[in-house]
């Protein structure tokens, strides 16, 4: 900031208060300045006693500033010696300073400029401050190189400052990606912005050029907002002459004038982003501008095993960051490692180029000559308005047969696969008739229908054996269980006598079939259970009249024909046995 | 969910059975006669003699083994590989086979090696590929039964007698636990599961079943892949390390 002290006097306002011990005078930075340019109004109060809560002065006129306030204290001590005495006086000091800052041209008055303090008042005087509009910026319009460009295609932003006289440095804002926005991707050409001499209108003229190269990032409309340019102005300071001879080093001869730093605003500019054609290969990364691509091998002849490594340049003035990995050809026979990446971007002229280089280990297997085909680069062409490709020459390399085996790659290989290499593939197998193993038992029937008779028979037997533990130790269940396999000897007993036309027998069977079915349904003794009895018994089981109606007519007839000479003819036989088997269905129905 | 196992297994049922016994004398002939054509290092006959034997349906281990190893000899690792694959999937014991797949992969261009296991992971899936599909059935079906026989000579063993069938019933029946995942797992596998593997020098893989999207790798002949799905020309695959992509269809081989 440059601090023209200029002396301001307003000697006739250096007022000072002999007696009083309050001293006040006012002081102004500058009194001509450039519009927006700040400058100070300085009040400074002295007193020979701490002062307390001093009141702000009193400023007219302050209208046309924007204002900002501050004070500064300080303390010092003054000896004086006279006669060989020695005195001490305590000086305090309290500066109050107005920043102020015009926007219009023009010239304004200061004033006048009051102070009170207690007993002491005085009014300090007043000034005119000329504004004046600004001119050591920039001269000309900021310029692209082009207007309407590409997404990714580089730009040159050129902005051309001619500075006025006592200009000594320019800088341009450190964090310039937040002026100039996510909209594109940008690098300073100059480190520093230097003059130089330059023809303008046939004159010589210094300037500062700061380039600036941009990628535009977004299809559409682009502004690129102004951006600040900061810059040292060297004024000579108007100041209030003290008679002091040291008065002298305040001249500019001595390099006493005030350097302020000032800040002018380039004005913002518009470009148009193209889109980039759609249909774009599928290795295309996001490269715009003129490339091109060399791929060379360190050795065009080496044995199987042996590393040889190409490397591929990729040259061009886009956006570095997008130039990624080429396109290799097929190296199906070879091992290819990861590529060693390296990059440098240098300027020539007024364009940024990039070079990126990627250099590959490659190990062949199998000796052979082998053609590499060209390692290409996609990229979009803004010239031609079309996507292109970047390709090198084809590549031929010859590889004789190594000292290790054919076959064995040259990497890391686990100790199973060092074992294996050098040995062959095992031999064929023959002496075997063929069949088809997809032919899968799951997929048979018969394989499932194995599975179930195991757990079937055991639950049989568990069951047979769990029932004739149960008639071991049940009577009754055991007469029950029993009553139908008896019958059906006695029954068969009374059919062999049929056969045999033996009435007696046959009736005899036949009686003893039916008393021996009831008695075992009834739980009771086959020999003592007579006609009357059975009855009975069977009357208390609740069986129905009808059935004991027909059990006593059976045994009576079974009766009559073993004793009383009954029927003889076979129908009536038939025709007793039926009775009797409907007979023993009713009973085994109902008990 | 009955219907569907129901559905499943009739499906199962009536794909078995797909060769026929002349079809089986046939391939039989022309392995013998290709076994001889390789024997005398015409391995482009062998070759074409195996493919008849295959191309009639038989599914053997070795008709597999030794059309890979005349394919080896050819310097086509990827249908190499392809059939060795083959092989060991219906003979995973076999040590020759094992040898082989593990010679042929050290030389192709991509190693796509399985996730690090730690032991106890090595030891199951040891246990898991000890045999094959029809052995473990058998061993099954062995197991089942035993276990119901040995109960049903409890029914009537002394005490003694009894406690030790007992006590081979829990092992058997331990054994048996065991394996009937494995068999789940392998059958399931068989049905569903389909390996695919690269039988071009190179092949591109995109994030997407077409050309028009990202192209994320290129693989190499005789790379291995977990075919996922089919979606028309193109297969969604995944590499044994988990990364996956799409490729082309006709560029695979499945397994």
């Amino acid at each position: 900031m440059r601090l023209f002290r200029i002396a301001l006097v307003l000697a006739a306002c250096a007022l000072r208060l002999v007696r009083a011990e309050v001293s006040a005078e006012a002081s102004l930075s500058a009194t001509q300045v450039g519009a927006g340019e700040p400058f100070q109004l300085t009040v400074q109060v002295t007193s020979d006693e701490k002062p307390d809560n001093l009141p702000w002065p009193q400023v007219d006129g302050l209208d046309h500033f924007t204002v900002a306030k501050n004070t500064g204290n300080s303390h010092s001590t003054q000896t004086t010696i006279i006669n060989g005495k020695i005195s001490n006086r305590n000086l305090y000091i309290v500066n109050f300073t107005y920043t102020l800052t015009a926007q219009k041209p023009g010239v304004y008055q200061l004033g006048p400029i009051k102070y009170a303090y207690k007993t002491y008042e005085r009014t300090l005087g007043s000034a005119n401050v000329t504004v004046v509009k600004q001119e050591a910026g920039l001269t000309g319009q900021p310029s692209l190189s082009k207007k309407s460009a590409y997404v990714g295609e580089q730009l040159l932003y050129n902005l051309r400052i001619i500075p006025s006289q006592g200009v000594q440095q320019i800088n341009l804002p450190q964090d310039l990606q937040k002026l100039i926005g996510e909209k594109f991707w940008f690098q300073r050409l100059d480190k520093n912005v230097e003059a130089k001499m330059v023809k303008v209108n046939g004159q010589n003229v210094r300037v500062f050029d700061v380039r600036i190269v941009l990628f535009p990032l977004l299809a559409g409309k682009a502004e690129l907002a102004g951006i600040p340019v900061e810059y040292q102005q060297v004024s000579r300071t108007q100041k209030r002459r003290s008679g002091s001879m040291f008065d002298m080093f305040d001249d500019e001869f001595f390099g006493g004038g005030n350097v302020v730093n000032m800040t002018a605003m380039a004005e913002a500019i518009s470009m148009d982003v193209l889109p980039l054609p759609g249909s774009a290969p599928a290795d295309f990364t996001g490269s715009v501008g003129e490339y091109n691509l060399s791929a060379v091998v360190d050795k065009t002849a080496l044995p199987s095993g042996d590393a040889v490594t190409m490397t591929v340049t990729i040259h061009g003035d886009g956006e570095p960051k997008t130039i990624t990995k080429p396109k290799l050809p097929d190296l199906g026979q070879f091992e290819v490692f990861e590529p060693e990446v390296s990059a440098n971007s240098a300027i020539q002229g007024s364009t940024l180029i990039t070079t990126k280089t990627f250099k590959y280990v490659m190990v062949p297997h199998r000796r052979g000559e082998y053609t590499l085909n060209p390692v290409t680069f996609t990229y979009f062409d803004p010239a031609r308005k079309a996507y292109a490709e970047a390709k090198s020459q084809p590549i031929t390399l010859s590889v004789s047969a190594g000292k290790e085996i054919e076959g064995s790659p040259n990497r890391v290989m686990s100790q199973r696969e060092i074992a294996d290499i050098g040995s062959d593939i095992r031999h064929i197998k023959s002496g075997y008739a063929l069949r088809n193993e997809n032919d899968f038992i799951y997929k048979r029937p018969w394989f499932w229908l194995l599975f179930p008779p195991t757990p079937v028979a055991f639950a049989m037997l568990l069951m047979a054996r769990s029932r004739s533990r149960r008639l071991a130790t049940d009577a009754i269940l055991k007469r029950k269980t029993l009553a139908g396999p008896q019958l059906k000897r006695r029954l068969k007993e009374a059919g062999d006598a049929l056969k045999q036309r033996d009435a007696r027998g046959f009736y005899k069977a036949l009686s003893q079939a039916v008393v021996g079915f009831a008695s075992d349904k009834l739980n009771v003794e086959f020999r003592g259970l007579t006609l009357d009895d059975g009855q009975a018994k069977l009357r208390e089981r609740k069986v129905s009249e009808a059935s004991i109606t027909e059990y006593a007519k059976v045994l009576q007839a079974c009766d009559f024909g073993q004793f009383g000479g009954g029927e003889r003819d076979e129908k009536a036989w038939k025709e007793a046995l039926m009775s009797a088997e409907n007979l023993l269905r009713m009973l085994d129905r109902e008990l | 969910m009955i219907a569907r196992i129901l559905i499943l297994a009739l499906g199962l049922f009536a794909a078995a059975g797909a060769v026929t016994p002349e079809a089986l004398a046939r391939a039989s002939k022309s392995f013998q006669q290709a076994n001889a054509a390789y024997e005398k290092s015409d391995y482009v006959k062998s070759a074409d003699i195996y493919r008849q034997a295959i191309d009639e349906g038989v599914a053997d281990a070795r008709l597999y083994f030794n059309y890979a190893n005349c394919m080896f000899r050819q310097n086509q690792l990827g249908m190499a590989i392809l059939y060795y694959e083959k092989a060991r999937k219906l003979d995973p014991n076999d040590p020759d086979i094992a040898y082989n797949l593990r010679f042929v992969n050290a030389q192709i261009i991509d190693k796509n090696p399985a996730p690090e296991t730690n032991a106890l992971t090595r030891a199951i899936a040891f246990a898991h590929n000890a045999f094959s599909i029809n052995e473990g059935l058998w061993i099954a079906l062995a197991l089942f039964a035993f276990i119901w026989l040995a109960a049903i000579l409890c029914l009537y063993a002394g005490s003694a007698m009894r406690t030790a069938l007992a006590t081979l019933i829990v092992v058997a029946a331990l054994g048996l636990a065991a394996e009937a995942p494995s068999l789940v797992i392998k059958i399931k596998e068989q049905e569903t599961l389909r390996y695919g593997i690269v039988l071009k020098p190179a092949v591109e893989m995109f994030s997407g079943p077409g050309e028009t999207f990202q192209l994320l790798t290129q693989v190499h002949e005789g790379t291995k892949f977990e075919i996922v799905e089919t979606r028309g020309e193109w297969v969604s695959v995944k590499l044994l390390n988990g990364k996956g992509g799409f490729v082309r269809l006709a560029d695979l081989g499945k397994v």
